[in-house]
């Protein structure tokens, strides 16, 4: 069994958009891996079917049993993470073993404010 | 919460969805077998005219051979004689399955072909010599197979995916956003609708593009003297579009001291309804009367009546539909451009607005506005969309209606069937209903809602204008509000559904005064902490200004205006 992480520098786990994210991946790996790959992706939750786009994608090629890296990303100007009634939407970090296909995600939120948005529950009058 | 159902379908956990999933089933096994059964036929035939073609062949000599009319067709009686193994036999078949045609120009190609004591090639059936064929069908039949076996992979594609579908729904994958379908998507609805595409111009060539040229050719056909030798209206019953009717004329005419035999009227003969005007024709042509008609001089055998476009080839124009439902889908499926990954257009709407330059105003700089807010459905549009539905109901009610009044006109009442059918005739009636409800908002005044900018930003203020034309003055209270709106689609089954809840109403404007339900101006914030407009597929955050203009004794005037709500880009950020 692979130990994958994901830590981001200065241990934020929300970001600005049109901003950089760095961070480091280090694994442990008791099989060959042909390579590593973290992906940059968001996806919503709610009642309604899923959609999920990766954004990025950074790929460590050769990698040593035992290993870290570091990388950066440039995050894009949205969607925001935000939490509504019907529709959510999740931003995170997934690093990939391949081909095994093992992973390890980490929640990221992309906000202006640095929180996730709530919609409201019930509109004011107007 | 209020939510909107697409399309009728099933829940597998619901029973009523289990009845949706047995109907969906028994209606494409009922495609799948009819497209079967068809294919084996067509294959069937196709076989046995291959086996045709390989019979060897003989002289025969044509003993006789004239027109008969039979089955309301016009055929070629032939009889011919054929040596084969040492001894003689006599055939009276001129091709396998041949029935004869409703024109009897083909009948009369046939009888120039095979005139009595001409010598021709004919095929035996060598097990059994006195079977003969003086012509083999074409091998060109096979390729007609596609048709039904398209309707066989449209049922068993639609049965997969029933059942495959409920497999899906419990594994509930995300589904990857992409800003244009993939290559082969692209493909798929590309062929889509190039066979809407090929059927609509193939239509349109035989049923307008072809009479249209012999009418243009027929300006050169020669005036030749005729009679009249039979005259009668055909009439074809079906279930589907009831009884039609065709003029069939026949005449007799002589060119070069040859007598030909024609029974066309002219060049759109098709069975239609309408008997009373065909009868009409029928009457101005008994027989014995003395008529001029139409020849073609490179072909005698070729002659109309009325050389005349007739005022009901525009039907011939039906087709155009498909034509256009084909290349507009084409167009667009072509035109929508791959984006990267990280591009907005991924998750961001389009903007509904049109820019209002060129008309003295100035943009504010930075900004790319000022922009004129399209409605998110027109009032024509609208109206069309009812009346599409309103046919399509009651086109298919119609027949319903029509059998149980037969029945009843007949005196034996189907009461079963009439029952059945009024909650239908009820819906048919509130859709025609709405119909007029729809046509009388055509009438209302219409609003021009402007922008001073296309793209607004969460906590940034800008400036809406609204401007009534027409009899606004009948409006009593006017509100314009902004609403975000979270819509989810979802699928259960072969059942989409949409749930929709509005999360923020941002008055605009609510007024009684006539001079302000006119015309005015608002400033307009969306807040800081909310959501910008998201469309990722099956998830959106809706933004759209509503107008509400409420008319006594008529329909109110509402009218939605979508616009974009969007985060800043990274210059802005700088």
């Amino acid at each position: 069994m692979s130990q994958l992480t994901i830590a981001i520098d200065g241990g934020a786990t929300a970001a600005a958009p049109n901003t950089d994210l760095g961070g480091t991946v280090n694994w442990v790996l008791p099989k060959p891996t042909d390579a590593l790959e973290l992906r940059l992706l968001w996806r919503t939750r709610g009642i309604g079917t899923t959609d999920m786009q990766v954004v990025d994608r950074v790929r460590f090629e050769n990698p040593k049993p035992m290993e870290h890296r570091a990388f950066r990303l440039r995050l894009p100007p949205g969607p925001y993470s935000f939490s509504g009634r019907l529709v959510s939407l999740g931003w995170m970090l997934e690093l990939v073993a391949l081909p095994q296909q093992e992973s390890v995600s980490m929640d990221l939120v992309l906000s202006p404010t640095g929180q996730e948005i709530v919609l409201p529950q019930e509109p004011a009058a107007p | 919460m209020f939510r909107v159902h697409l399309s009728l379908g099933s829940d597998h956990s619901g029973p009523s969805g289990c009845a949706g999933r047995i109907f969906g089933t028994l209606f494409c096994l009922a495609f799948l077998g009819i497209g079967i059964g068809i294919s084996a036929a067509v294959i069937r035939d196709a076989t046995r005219d291959r086996a045709v073609r390989n019979w060897p062949q003989t002289r025969c000599t044509i003993l006789q051979s004239g027109i008969q009319e039979k089955d309301e067709k016009y055929l070629l009686a032939v009889r011919y004689r054929y040596p084969y193994a040492s001894q003689t036999y006599q055939g009276d078949v001129y091709q396998r399955g041949y029935s004869g045609d409703d024109d009897y120009r083909i009948a009369q190609r046939l009888l120039l072909l095979y005139p009595a004591q001409s010598i021709h090639r004919c095929y035996v059936n060598p097990g059994k010599p006195t079977e003969a064929v003086l012509a083999a069908n074409s091998p060109w039949k096979l390729p007609v197979v596609l048709v039904p076996m398209t309707f066989a992979a449209v049922g068993g594609g639609i049965l997969w995916a029933i059942w495959r579908g409920k497999r899906s729904a419990r594994e509930s994958k995300p589904r990857p956003v992409s800003a244009s379908p993939r290559l082969t998507s692209r493909l798929v609805l590309v062929l889509f609708f190039g066979v809407f595409l090929a059927m609509g111009m193939l239509f349109l060539i035989l049923m307008v593009g072809a009479p249209m040229v012999n009418v243009a050719r027929a300006a050169r056909w020669q005036a030749t003297p005729c009679v009249v030798v039979d005259s009668k209206l055909r009439s074809h019953d079906d279930s589907d579009s009831g009884t039609t009717y065709k003029v069939n004329i026949l005449y007799e005419y002589q060119v070069q001291g040859r007598t030909y035999r024609s029974n066309r009227y002219g060049f759109f003969s098709a069975f239609s309804s309408g008997r009373s005007g065909k009868e009409a024709i029928v009457r101005q042509h008994p027989p014995g009367r003395q008529r001029v008609c139409w020849v073609n001089p490179a072909d005698p055998t070729h002659a109309v009546l009325d050389r005349t476009m007739s005022s009901w080839a525009w039907l011939g124009l039906f087709p155009l539909i498909f034509v256009a439902v084909g290349a507009i889908g084409i167009i667009s499926t072509l035109r929508r451009q791959r984006s990267d990954a990280a591009s907005p257009s991924r998750w961001l709407p389009k903007a509904r607005a049109r820019p209002l330059r060129g008309l003295g105003v100035t943009p504010l700089p930075g900004s790319d506005g000022p922009v004129l807010l399209r409605p998110a459905t027109s009032l024509p549009a609208r109206l069309a969309g009812v009346i599409f539905v309103a046919l399509f109901w009651n086109g298919i009610v119609s027949i319903f209606v029509t059998i149980a009044v037969k029945s009843w006109i007949n005196g034996r009442g189907e009461i079963c069937l009439s029952v059945f059918i009024v909650p239908f005739v009820a819906v048919g009636l509130f859709m025609i209903g709405m119909i007029f409800r729809e046509a009388l908002a055509l009438t209302n005044p219409r609003v021009q809602l402007t922008l001073s900018q296309g793209q607004m930003r969460p906590g940034q203020s800008i400036e809406v204008a609204w401007e009534l034309s027409g009899r606004y003055d009948r409006i009593s209270r006017l509100r314009i509000w902004l609403e975000g709106t979270e819509e989810a689609t979802y699928q259960r089954g072969t059942t989409t559904t949409t749930d929709k809840h509005v999360f923020a109403r941002i008055q605009v404007v609510d007024t009684s005064s006539l001079l302000e339900i006119r015309t005015g101006k608002r400033p307009l914030a969306v807040p800081a902490d909310t959501m910008h407009s998201l469309s990722t597929g099956n998830n959106k955050i809706v933004w759209a200004l509503r107008v509400k203009g409420e008319i006594s004794r008529w329909p109110d005037l509402s009218q939605d205006f979508e616009l974009l709500v969007s985060p800043p880009d990274s210059k802005e950020m700088r």
